[in-house]
């Protein structure tokens, strides 16, 4: 492939892979940030994270209410599938909406020492990856309570989390390069997701729509990266469909992020 | 723009002091500009002809110019080259704008070069903000676990490092609060006792900073001393003159973004002054 044609430079790619590793190596820095983060965000209130487990406690289990009742399903049935559904997706936005602010926020620290800038895309997942492990308590919580009791079709929950959490990083990495130039992405990116969380069997289950509409959902990949975590979860398997398009779409993605971070990795302290 | 960049071979590792190096050659860094203004600066541009005869009006900044795709481009640094050998302490001199930030940023492998060669070699430190990853409701031990960790050093140094600091700030119990209590002055001394306990092959400073009482302005003074000469080069941007002459045995004057004199101290600073002086005629 021509490199230069996509305005990448020579060594570019080779230096982006060494960011990235050298990324992962500083794991004490991101790691020590990403708590901080979140330690200053909660500082002095007496819940801490856990106000971000009750608030989500809170909406699922309004959501919940309302749902059953809307769909004429049963609470137990329902209760378990919009916990995973709304806390994977408030992590999933969460995650890309606050990597968006990745460079642009961390331009003091950038423009103050050389550091791999992969740090700082490492550093707003972490941070979420911490509120998301005090919110996936309710689901267990409520799992239990119903009986959803784990099976051997859990252990597909590992690569499902794998591959969601594949997705989720290269999305992220897009969202924080392109943001770093074009400051309009942030913005776009909040009200993408807004439209996206009604695109996605979230509140809904694919059936539950029916016909033509579930077909055109499911062309979402979002939803197929969403079901191959949360199915297992829910002691069923995933279709062969999800899987693939899961795995498709976190090679492509990976692809572009690192032709993109290769051609804008030098650049970005110049656009802050 | 244009992105012909060689690799940089940047200094991480820590090197014997002897061979530190730092060499520019033609080094140039352009800087683009997308705020909203361009538009209106774009058509300013359009007039250059009438605005070039107006050149010299403005002492601040590089020259501004159209890169590809119409984007305005600040040249910050204008084909520079020089080599900075280990022993050397060099100060840069000039108007606000030169473009003396900008170059440290460059040595320190911030803005990668968008023309020409930079070749350091060694372990680069640069003080540009001594509050870096300063948060205001972290305590002073927090902090200077923060910036233990910035600085890329063990937990066994950190710990080290925490009882130095204690040592020498004099902050007593206060270590333990949170730093947004702290007076500007102790803030000050937190910072800097940080920022002059790790060791380093080449040492970027933007302007020296001069807070807090006397006696500590002393304690700090010696501090500083052995920091300095710890290190085997050392470059300092500065408008004080006594820094200057007292701790640097070379100057580079910079002017719009070009490296104008590269001599001694006292001959860089009696060019600076004659050049000032014609510009206030």
């Amino acid at each position: 492939m021509q490199l230069a044609a996509l305005g990448i430079g020579e060594n570019e790619l080779e230096k982006a892979f060494q960011d990235i590793w050298d990324g992962l190596r500083a794991w004490q820095l991101w790691c020590l940030f990403g708590l901080n983060d979140v330690r200053m965000r909660y500082r002095r209130s007496t819940l801490g994270p856990f106000w971000a487990t009750l608030s989500m406690g809170i909406q699922i289990l309004i959501t919940g209410f309302v749902m059953t009742y809307l769909f004429h399903t049963t609470i137990d049935r329902y209760l378990p599938f919009i916990a995973i559904s709304l806390i994977t997706w408030s992590t999933l936005t969460g995650m890309v909406s606050d990597s968006a602010m990745a460079f642009i926020n961390s331009a003091d620290l950038i423009l103050q020492v050389k550091r791999p800038l992969s740090v700082y895309l490492y550093q707003a997942i972490w941070r979420n990856i911490i509120v998301a492990a005090h919110s996936i308590i309710i689901f267990f919580v409520v799992a239990i309570l119903f009986g959803l009791f784990p099976e051997p079709v859990y252990i597909l929950v590992v690569p499902g989390l794998a591959l969601l959490v594949a997705n989720v990083i290269w999305i992220a990495g897009v969202a924080a390069i392109l943001s770093a130039r074009f400051r309009d992405i942030p913005m776009i990116v909040t009200n993408a997701f807004t439209a996206l969380f009604w695109l996605t069997p979230i509140v809904y289950e694919p059936n539950q729509l029916g016909g033509r509409m579930a077909k055109l959902i499911m062309l979402n990949p979002l939803s197929h990266i969403i079901e191959v975590f949360r199915a297992p979860l829910l002691l069923s398997m995933p279709t062969a469909t999800n899987w693939a398009v899961a795995v498709g779409s976190a090679i492509v993605g990976w692809l572009v992020l690192l032709l993109l971070f290769a051609r804008a990795r030098m650049r970005i302290p110049y656009w802050l | 723009m244009n992105i012909n960049t060689s690799v940089p071979t940047h200094g991480v590792e820590s090197v014997s002091n002897r061979d530190a190096i730092i060499a520019a050659e033609k080094l140039a860094i352009d800087i683009p500009v997308y705020d909203a203004g361009s538009r209106s600066l774009k058509q300013m541009l359009m007039l250059k002809p009438i605005a070039s005869a107006f050149r010299g009006a403005s002492h601040v900044g590089g020259a501004i110019a159209l890169g590809a795709r119409g984007v305005v481009v600040v040249r910050a640094i204008d084909s520079m080259s020089f080599e900075i050998k280990a022993g050397e302490r060099v100060g840069l001199i000039g108007h606000n704008g030169a473009g003396k930030t900008t170059l440290l940023r460059s040595l320190a492998g911030i803005y990668e070069p968008t023309g020409g060669h930079l070749r350091t070699v060694g372990r680069i430190m640069p003080l540009f903000n001594l509050m870096e990853g300063m948060m205001p409701d972290a305590t002073g031990r927090e902090f200077i676990q923060i910036r233990g960790v910035l600085l890329g050093l063990r937990q066994s140094e950190v710990d080290a490092l925490a009882a130095d600091v204690i040592d020498f700030c004099e902050l007593g119990d206060y270590i333990d609060m949170p730093v947004r209590m702290y007076s500007t002055g102790m803030l000050v001394r937190l910072a800097f006792a940080i920022a002059t306990s790790a060791t380093s092959d080449i040492l970027l400073f933007d302007e020296l900073i001069g807070a807090g009482d006397a006696r500590f302005m002393e304690k700090a003074q010696q501090r500083l001393q052995r920091f300095v000469d710890r290190s085997s080069i050392v470059v300092v941007a500065s408008h004080n003159r006594a820094v200057l002459q007292q701790w640097c045995t070379r100057a580079f004057l910079l002017e719009h973004g070009k490296l104008l004199h590269d001599a001694s101290v006292q001959e860089v600073l009696e060019t600076y002054d004659r050049r000032r002086a014609a510009e206030g005629a």
